[in-house]
């Protein structure tokens, strides 16, 4: 039986049925539904719910708790996410594995409460100081929110390291029906490093945990190592989605919510003989740059990349084709959302440009 | 029902548009059906037009917007104004006959307009609080979205608790939903 869902309500169950049990944050909109869920039902499952008294403070619980080796999480919206990045880098500094889910509404500054895609930039290309990466999920409907939950906890545990869950404004707001997954016994890999207290008898190592590499060549030694693990994450991680692709001559690529628009647009083209196709990018680090190579778009003459903000993920794409085929964009920004029909006069000028 | 039927609700903040639109969700995924709502909740906190966006298939449904409904329901003055740009010659619009002041913000490309008293006979007939229970079965009737009884479930789904201890609401709410389909019958 499907039941009808929240998606920010959906984001907490699922962080809940994925075996997180500590949860720090601060509300804001559009994300408040999140830590309101959160707050009556971590204490349910013995867990721990704590509003701190800022976002800066959030994020540094986080940090004590995944030092401690717990399953642990935050949630927040474009400006609280802002005040995060400095413990985020902290965490990717440490090798310390929790989630964070951005709701993400209008910037910059203040900006609004209405969705965007305007954080593409901050969660992907870092945000906070230093060298280091996130791994970026973007779920597109209330079903996803559950396998992508389960699989951020999975994944940062797996590298140790931050993993940022990435929704829009309308992804948090929307209700639909989900089939819950069923309930399952969870069990996160062991973590000897974890600062518990507990330490076996005859073992002599301290469990310090910290960013700090005083010596420059300690510090390089140390983030060839995350580069490592980047280069492996690179190569088995990336998840896409392929909606008619393989006879489209028009590409268009979309994340998140905004892909659902674009797939309606993509079936409303066809109607008219139109080929075209979607991409749309779940994994945003690492990038599925495989999706957008000659034998996986043979028929590809063109790429338009849409999103809800003055064009970011676009440079990926660009990246990813490396001048093969020219890409285009389509945006609205500041809190609008781009419409299916300016999409679609868009694709159909693309198409006589390319008959 | 193939197509998606998409509804717009939007009045003022306390007119129930949003509670109204769960509760019809929340009908259609019990009997079956896909169905999203999406609150327009970038403004209405700070004091602007409520609107709630429904969607109701037997397919899965993609975009959670949509530009034009098929039934935009109106409930105050403000709503009138905010909500035209989602009529298109396929809408059925529906407004509170009380609402005054707004004879030249009415859609003009609308498939069929309705003004129906839904203030005035929650206000005389019932209470004034079940007002937004009678438009809801004023939606219901010119939509056939989900039944009445289906309705009535989903109200008590989400009300039961309340009808426990008095249940002389239970009755008042499906009689709004009953006169407030009766009202859009006899148009």
């Amino acid at each position: 039986m499907k039941v009808l869902m929240k998606g920010n309500e959906a984001f907490a169950e699922a962080a809940v049925r994925a075996g997180c049990r500590y949860f720090f944050g601060y509300p804001i909109t559009p994300q408040s539904e999140v830590p309101h869920y959160l707050a009556k039902r971590l204490p349910e499952v013995g867990g721990v719910f704590l509003q701190a008294e800022s976002e800066v403070a959030a994020i540094n619980m986080v940090y004590g708790a995944a030092a401690a080796g717990a399953r642990v999480m935050t949630s927040s919206s474009g400006p609280g996410i802002s005040l995060m990045q400095e413990g985020i880098s902290y965490l990717a500094g440490a090798e310390l594995p929790a989630v964070i889910v951005n709701i993400m509404r209008g910037g910059p500054g203040l900006g609004n409460i209405a969705p965007t895609q305007a954080d593409y930039f901050q969660a992907v290309k870092g945000g906070g100081h230093g060298d280091y990466r996130v791994i970026v999920l973007a779920p597109a409907n209330v079903g996803e929110i559950f396998t992508l939950m389960e699989k951020a906890f999975d994944l940062a545990d797996k590298y140790r390291m931050p993993v940022m869950v990435l929704g829009d404004g309308i992804l948090g707001q929307v209700m639909e029906p989900v089939e819950l997954p069923p309930l399952k016994e969870v069990n996160p890999p062991p973590k000897p490093w974890a600062a518990t207290g507990k330490i076996e008898r005859n073992d002599k190592t301290r469990r310090i945990i910290n960013s700090l590499y005083i010596v420059p060549e300690e510090n390089e030694k140390h983030l060839e190592q995350q580069f490592a693990k980047y280069r492996q994450i690179e190569e088995s991680e990336p998840l896409h989605e392929n909606f008619l692709v393989e006879d489209a001559q028009i590409i268009l690529v979309s994340f998140g919510t905004m892909a659902r628009i674009a797939k309606s647009v993509v079936l409303k083209v066809r109607e008219r003989g139109i080929k075209a196709g979607l991409i749309r990018p779940i994994t945003l680090w690492p990038f599925p740059k495989k999706a957008f190579t000659a034998a996986s778009i043979p028929a590809a003459k063109k790429i338009l990349t849409v999103e809800m903000n003055g064009g970011q993920m676009v440079e990926d794409v660009r990246l990813a084709v490396n001048g093969r085929i020219e890409v285009d964009f389509f945006g609205r920004t500041g809190g609008m959302v781009p419409e299916s029909n300016q999409i679609m006069e868009k694709v159909l000028a693309i198409a006589r440009e390319v008959e | 029902m193939a197509k998606v039927v998409k509804i717009a609700l939007a009045g003022e903040g306390g007119q129930g548009v949003q509670s109204v639109a769960e509760i019809i969700a929340e009908a259609a995924n019990e009997e079956g059906k896909e169905a999203i709502y999406i609150p327009n909740f970038g403004v209405e906190q700070r004091g602007g037009v409520s609107i709630a966006f429904i969607q109701i298939s037997d397919e899965p449904i993609g975009s959670p917007k949509f530009e034009k409904g098929d039934i935009v329901v109106a409930l105050s003055d403000r709503a009138v104004r905010r909500t035209r740009q989602y009529v298109g010659e396929n809408t059925v619009f529906v407004y509170d006959s009380s609402i005054e002041g707004i004879e030249k913000d009415l859609p003009t490309n609308a498939k069929k307009i309705l003004a129906i008293p839904a203030l005035e006979v929650s206000k005389k007939e019932l209470h004034p609080r079940v007002f937004n229970v009678l438009i809801m079965g004023a939606v219901l009737e010119a939509t056939g979205v989900v039944t009445i009884e289906q309705a009535k479930k989903a109200i008590e789904k989400k009300l039961g608790y309340k009808f426990e201890k008095d249940p002389s609401l239970r009755e008042l709410n499906y009689k709004a939903i009953d006169r407030g389909a009766s009202l859009v019958r006899e148009q």
